[in-house]
């Protein structure tokens, strides 16, 4: 039998921190893709994807990017997956993949990083003076 | 944001291109999987499935394509991702890819992404080897900007 997710959230829901961490920690919900949308219109450095692992847990993600300038004359599409794991300590990416292909003139990119010292966090970096669009589909497990 | 889908198709039941199009066309359901499946006899290309994209729309597609010929004796899995854009007045456009396969026969099936700019159409096709039947599915998820 196919089992499609049967969790409906109206397009007026902010996905918050708590609620995203609540939704990664259940089991069989966390393998329910969700969705991360963003607009950047600089080249700086933004979260895309921000998950917390606590101490003594491991998080494995994994899913794809797909962003375009606010014109549609440019896109990106990156595939990514990666383990994070923290201990008594800050949180480390133990490894990863990032494939990213893109057919714009400039350099809009997707890192796998961490941020702070408990933040898992998938990194895009848009170009400067240019609106892009950024949308993303994750899956997660956390791992205890 | 988020969003998730919350349709459920019958098990076994593969979905038509025409429903596939009505189906991601909501946008709630566009994260939704979808399953098509298709047969070649020949080595020509076979398209086995093609998304419209209208202009000022940006599309993701990501999945998987099996291939195995009819005796069994050969297969092939893809996985492939891709995301096309088309700008106001202008033709659907496969702005970033890619599509690995891996098969085990003495020919040279395969799977390819690409942009079609006479019916505006992402799409995906499968070749199989000449006088084989190649029976095929594709299980993949849309996406929309």
């Amino acid at each position: 039998m196919a089992t499609y997710a049967t969790k409906t959230w109206i397009s007026s829901d902010v996905l918050t921190g708590a609620l995203l961490n609540t939704h990664v920690r259940d089991p069989l919900d966390a393998l329910q893709p969700s969705i991360y949308t963003l607009t950047t219109t600089d080249a700086a450095n933004a979260g895309l994807i921000d998950i917390t692992v606590p101490v003594n847990s491991g998080l494995l993600i994994w899913g794809w990017v797909q962003a375009v300038r606010s014109n549609y004359a440019d896109g990106l599409h990156a595939r990514f997956g990666g383990m994070y794991r923290r201990g008594a300590g800050s949180i480390a990416l133990a490894g990863s993949y990032c494939v990213v292909a893109e057919d714009s003139a400039s350099a809009p990119t997707v890192t796998m990083t961490t941020n702070g010292t408990a933040t898992a966090r998938v990194r895009i970096n848009g170009v400067a003076a240019q609106t892009w669009l950024w949308k993303a589909v994750c899956m997660a497990q956390v791992l205890t | 944001m988020a969003i998730y889908a919350s349709k459920t198709w019958a098990d076994g039941k593969p979905v038509t291109i025409s429903e596939l199009n009505a189906y991601i066309g909501v946008p709630i359901n566009a994260l939704g999987p979808f399953m098509l499946t298709g047969q070649t006899t020949n080595a020509t290309p076979l398209r086995l499935w093609a998304i419209a994209v209208p202009e000022l729309a940006c599309l993701t597609v990501n999945g998987h394509v099996f291939g195995m010929r009819s005796d069994s004796s050969a297969a092939l899995i893809a996985r492939f991702g891709g995301t096309w854009r088309r700008a106001s007045g202008g033709n659907v456009i496969l702005a970033g890819s890619y599509c690995d396969v891996v098969e085990d026969s003495a020919g040279a099936p395969t799977a390819a992404l690409a942009a079609d700019t006479g019916t505006q159409e992402a799409y995906l096709t499968v070749t199989g080897i000449a006088a084989q039947t190649w029976n095929w599915r594709v299980c993949a998820m849309t996406q929309w900007l």
